[in-house]
């Protein structure tokens, strides 16, 4: 019992920590008066007005944002995990020339911050823009393919590791028995990479779903293109008329979904992050 | 099994073919558009994905194509030409080129002539080149065709007028619809029709022409503008200016190249170097304090709740990934508000009036608070991880070889868990020397630091000072000094992440 | 190889169709850019012209991050027509090149001269004033049941009393930096560049450690002792809300929150030790024509008739309940509404320089507020410092 006990008291220790803003986002997003930095605990409870001044406003549509979210972060973190999954795989099984460079070159690329290139990427898809008008600012297919040029990084080197693992003598085998390669990749090789596929596109799911800078560029700021980590900001822009109700109440609805996932997931979580790693 | 390949192949076929044609489509339309790098890079593109996926050739092509392909568009080439701007003096008046630039100067110094009332004017096609003129009767003259080029004086046989005095029809010419002058607005506005040496008619609008005289004069061969007035000559400085003798400088100046001199302005320029070195300082002892404290956060959390009989195991993880949840965009700016000195929620618990976000150091402190509460979840989910992944019956020779508590876990199975995740801590350290997000959100980059024009404040790392010098410096934003400092930045994060990783090579030896 | 050809068949096919299609020039189309938050008010305003002459108007918001990558897109001809920017940023964007002259499509009767100068710089103007704003002061009435102060001594006297006695913890809630400290700065004879009838003279010296502003800098110490300002310098406005403060300085975008908290105000200007009010800035938020823009001649025409229309200027500043900048607007403004207070105040406040100078202003300047609240260094030191901070970066 008292192994346990103290054990309990750790973890509710730890989890005031990691539920500390949580909490107060609960309570700012009930109360009335939206100031965070003076929130007591039990919120001056006046009614829902946080949530409709989300819901109602058709300057800031917040279901608006929220769909534009999962879209964008959906289609993009599927868009990484593929390409991520195809590159690993031959970086993995093709002994080609130049191996190596690539694989290195693709962690070092991926650690030039974009912050000063998204003036750039903002001329190239206005540019683009010009042509074909899908591929403009303001929508999310160009915002879609530059998160697609992200893919190849770390999350590539997590999947090589792991496809490392799977015994090069089952792609040998099904290629004895006639499977072209793309067989073999899509019907041997992706269902056993599963797990670490789950963890790949969670993770790309959600800092899609966080990312800020390169969204506003290219989406604008105009309110129904928005995502929800755009849009919310909007609320509490300048320093000196801060609506901390709907920021909140925004936040916490936002929180709801990426957590259901992760208790869903946790599992894939903990052993899909380090099984490129582990030498079984 | 042969029909599933055969539709297999032919959809790759098809669906390449289609996405070839759209991306040389784009490519020729970029390229007609002037953007060169990019119509060239569709149209090459376009090229090699037939080659890559039509033909036999090497099949890890096939795998890596698209993801190569959008990295190089989208990551490689922004950064490169983002790059190449460390090598100009890109900054607040320096950002147009030096033809735009000059046009401006001179576009600027017209005044219009007084007492000249504003002239009627037509547009008309040339039958013989098609090119653009205005019609119009100026006093004198008479009825003149001009444009930017020349000046023609036209009979009035040769032209035929209508019952309001408009002309209707003008023999060499074609006259061009009311309604359609808009379509040709870009051309119509940069009409600048010379009479005498300094004098220009300029539309006004769609009906008017106005009489200007220019105050400014360039000439292209002696690269000198010359004030009319005064008589006052300006050249190039080395800076993208017009400078005359006595050092008046002409606005708006270009963007010029300025070879490595960003580069070493950082180390000789005093009031850049002496805010950079804290700043670089603080950038490494934030990210190790960063990945060592969450790292052995984690790392006893997931110690402490892999144990077997913990039943409420699920609940507590998932109570511990919650940071991770939330987005961070929105939880940072909570704790920012949550800091706040007087009346902040943590003041308040704490009884305290501790100056959270304003002091120095304890703005640091709280930075590191702020990691750790997001990086946390993620080191404790890999040591999970990690140690679940230690095989059995190594734990179990262990224990049957009599050792303790401590010394399995010190001498087994630390080292099996830090070998395991090495890898993804370098990853991580990389991550935080470039945490943009945390720093920028909570504190803005921290007070500010007294000795620093006010641009590098105590928690500002090295990507953060970067981008205040990009858009919020002194005398406007300096791109090309922002610029060289991401360079730099890059250089520095990719080779101590070389290093690392060589590093980890070696410890585990060959890969 | 039979694909192959197939390929290079479509491929040709393709460019040949290109060839065929002219990308459309934008003939009645405007681009304008304003401020998050208006977008509305500004497609309302305008949406008869546009109807009236067939032009498509692109009413976006601006990314509100410094001059939104203007200066990179206007010449590369991608920028918008017409632009929002508040006055003070005049003198660095006909620094950077991408604004034109609007002289001859100003109609300067239209607006008090101080917006006039304030959107111009060397001689010649460059945009068409639409708003003025301006942060005042506002009375606590439960606290403070007179009303507004009528001068520096009642303020003064009234808060130390409600500070020392406990019922209140700040006397006046403000931020601390140079923008809401303006109007006491210069009471005590503080002022950032020389100015002569509103218009400034020169950047060669400030007076930032002016003779009067030193002769006078312990008292601001004096007041910061006593509570006046808050050494925490940070916003609180629930003290003003829930009566521990009696006064705040606030701008028009604090009204909503304040109406929301339930309680009772009263607007006024802030007063003078000197007598009389004290000058803080005022901002003219404009409407600015981009160099690069295709369609100038568009632009003007919407300028002129709707932007420096009354009924314009009206409309679009009731929405955001700022104070119109056009003098026949101006005077439709119900002298004793929130919106008319701010104005009554604002005319006798201070255009903010728009010298590209104003950049390095801030930093310094700034700097040297939060110093002095946070007790790094007295008020006299502090602004010192960062007078001659600034003659060097200025190269004085």
């Amino acid at each position: 019992m008292r192994k346990v006990l103290w054990r309990h008291i750790v973890g509710i220790l730890i989890s005031i920590f990691a539920l500390f803003p949580l909490v107060w986002m609960v309570s700012a997003a009930f109360d009335v008066t939206s100031q965070l930095s003076t929130q007591k605990l039990i919120p001056n409870f006046k009614g829902l007005d946080n949530f409709d001044a989300l819901f109602s406003n058709s300057e800031k549509p917040y279901l608006t944002w929220v769909r534009n979210s999962l879209v964008i972060a959906t289609a993009a973190a599927l868009l990484q995990t593929v390409i991520g999954a195809l590159a690993a795989y031959s970086l993995s099984r093709h002994k080609f020339k130049g191996r190596r460079i690539t694989l290195t070159t693709i962690l070092i690329v991926q650690m030039f911050p974009q912050l000063l290139a998204a003036t750039t990427l903002f001329l190239i898809i206005n540019s683009l823009g010009r042509t074909f008008t899908f591929l403009g600012l303001g929508h999310q297919l160009p915002l879609i393919l530059i998160f697609g040029g992200a893919a190849l990084g770390v999350n590539t080197w997590m999947l090589k590791s792991f496809f490392d693992t799977i015994p090069s003598e089952i792609d040998e085998a099904a290629k004895i028995d006639g499977a072209s390669h793309a067989l073999i990749f899509t019907r041997i090789i992706i269902p056993l990479a599963t797990p670490i596929l789950v963890v790949i596109f969670l993770l790309s799911f959600i800092g899609i779903l966080n990312e800020y800078l390169i969204t506003s560029v290219i989406l604008g700021l105009d309110g129904p293109s928005m995502t929800i980590a755009v849009g919310l900001q909007q609320f509490i822009y300048g320093s000196y008329a801060k609506n901390w109700g709907p920021f909140t109440a925004g936040a916490l609805l936002a929180t709801i979904p990426v957590l259901t996932l992760f208790i869903f997931l946790q599992k894939y979580l903990i052993t899909g992050l380090v099984s490129g790693s582990t030498k079984g | 099994m042969r029909s599933i390949l055969f539709s297999g192949r032919s959809l790759q076929i098809a669906f390449t073919g289609v996405v070839a044609i759209l991306m040389a489509f784009a490519g020729v339309a970029l390229l007609f558009d002037k953007s060169w790098f990019l119509g060239i890079f569709l149209i090459v593109a376009a090229a090699l994905t037939l080659r890559t996926y039509w033909t036999k050739s090497k099949i890890h092509a096939k795998y890596l194509f698209p993801g190569v392909a959008l990295l190089i568009l989208f990551h490689i080439y922004p950064a490169i030409y983002s790059g190449q701007v460390a090598f100009t003096n890109d900054s607040n008046g320096h950002q147009l080129s030096k033809a735009q630039a000059i046009a401006a100067i001179l576009e600027d110094s017209r005044i219009p002539v007084e007492g000249q009332e504003p002239v009627r004017y037509q547009l008309a096609t040339r039958i013989s080149d098609g090119k653009l003129f205005a019609l119009f009767r100026y006093p004198g003259p008479g009825l003149a065709a001009g444009n930017n080029e020349q000046v023609l004086l036209v009979d009035n046989s040769e032209v035929s007028l209508d019952a309001n005095g408009f002309l209707n029809s003008a023999r060499n010419f074609t006259l061009l619809p009311s309604n359609q002058y808009s379509i040709k607005s870009d051309e119509i506005q940069a009409l600048r029709i010379p009479l005498g040496s300094s004098q220009a008619l300029v539309p006004e609008d769609y009906e008017y022409l106005t009489l200007f005289e220019s105050g400014r004069s360039y000439s292209e061969p002696r690269d000198e503008i010359t004030d009319i007035a005064t008589g006052e000559t300006y050249h190039s400085n080395d800076n993208g200016q017009m400078v005359s003798a006595s050092g008046e400088v002409l606005y708006p100046g270009w963007k010029a190249n300025v070879g490595f001199r960003n580069f070493t302005s950082i180390f000789t320029n005093e009031e850049i170097r002496r805010p950079l070195l804290v700043v670089v300082v603080w950038t490494f002892i934030n990210a190790i304090l960063v990945v060592v404290f969450s790292f052995l956060m984690g790392l006893i959390l997931a110690l402490i709740f892999n144990f077997p009989a913990l039943r409420s195991k699920r609940l507590y993880r998932t109570i511990f990934i919650t940071p991770l949840a939330i987005p961070s965009v929105l939880s940072i700016l909570v704790w920012a508000g949550l800091f706040q000195t007087s009346n902040g929620v943590i003041n308040r618990l704490f009884h305290s009036e501790i100056p959270w976000l304003t002091d120095a150091t304890w703005a640091r402190i709280a930075i590191l608070v702020v990691e750790l509460w997001i990086s946390f979840p993620y080191m404790f989910l890999i040591s999970t991880g990690a140690i679940q992944s230690i095989p059995g019956e190594i734990l179990e020779a262990a224990s049957i070889d009599g050792a303790s508590n401590f010394k399995s876990f010190t001498q087994i199975k630390l080292p099996l868990v830090i070998r395991t995740v090495a890898p993804l801590l370098v990853a991580s350290g990389a991550m935080a020397l470039n945490n943009f997000g945390i720093i920028y959100l909570l504190t803005g980059g921290g007070p500010t630091l007294a000795n620093s024009n006010g641009n590098a404040g105590a928690t500002d790392i090295l990507i953060s000072y970067t981008y205040k010098l990009a858009f919020n410096a002194q005398e406007g934003s300096n791109y090309g000094l922002a610029s060289a400092l991401s360079i730099l930045n890059f250089l520095m994060v990719g080779l101590i992440s070389i290093y690392g990783l060589r590093r980890i090579k070696t410890m585990e030896g060959i890969n | 190889m039979r694909k192959s050809r197939l390929g290079v068949g479509l491929l040709s096919a393709a460019l040949l169709a290109f060839g065929s299609i002219a990308p459309a020039q934008a003939a009645g189309t405007l681009t304008i850019w304003v401020n998050s938050g208006d977008e509305a008010a500004y497609k309302s305003a305008s949406a008869d012209w546009a109807a009236k002459n067939g032009v498509t108007l692109n009413i976006l918001a601006k990314c509100g991050l410094g001059d939104c990558g203007l200066s990179k897109l206007g010449p590369a001809g991608a920028g918008p027509d017409l632009f929002m920017a508040t006055h003070d940023n005049t003198g660095s964007l006909v620094k950077s090149g991408v604004v034109t002259s609007l002289s001859n499509v100003i109609d300067k009767s239209a607006y008090p001269s101080a917006a006039v100068d304030g959107v111009s710089f060397n001689y010649v103007t460059w945009g068409i004033p639409i708003a003025i704003s301006n942060i005042a002061l506002a009375t606590n009435l439960a606290l403070v049941p007179s009303g507004a102060p009528k001068d520096w001594a009642a303020l003064e006297s009234t808060a130390t009393n409600l500070v020392s006695s406990g019922k209140a913890n700040v006397g006046i809630v403000t931020h601390i930096d140079g923008y809401f400290m303006q109007p006491f700065f210069q009471s005590i004879g503080g002022y950032v560049f020389p100015s002569k009838n509103g218009k400034y003279t020169s950047v060669r010296s400030n007076g930032i450690y002016s003779k009067e502003l030193a002769k006078n800098a312990a008292l601001m110490d004096k007041w910061l002792a006593a509570k006046l300002f808050d050494k925490s310098n940070t916003y609180d406005a629930s003290n003003f809300t829930n009566g521990k403060a009696p006064y705040a300085v606030v701008g028009p975008w604090s009204i909503d929150g304040l109406n929301k908290a339930d309680m009772k105000y009263e607007i006024s200007g802030i007063p003078s030790l000197k007598g009389g009010s004290a000058k803080s800035f005022s901002g003219v938020s404009a409407m600015y024509l981009n160099r690069f823009s295709k369609n100038k001649f568009l632009a003007k025409q919407f300028l002129t008739e709707v932007v420096q229309t009354k009924n314009f200027s009206k409309s679009v500043t009731t929405a955001n309940m700022s104070f119109p900048a056009h003098l026949d607007a101006a005077a439709t403004v119900d002298k004793n509404s929130v919106a008319g207070k701010f104005g009554a105040y604002g005319a006798i406040c201070l255009p903010m320089p728009n010298v590209a100078e104003m950049n390095s202003v801030w930093t310094y300047w700034n700097g040297a507020f939060a110093d002095w609240a946070s007790g790094k260094s007295k008020f006299g030191d502090a602004m010192k410092t960062a007078s001659k901070n600034l003659n060097t970066a200025l190269g004085n």
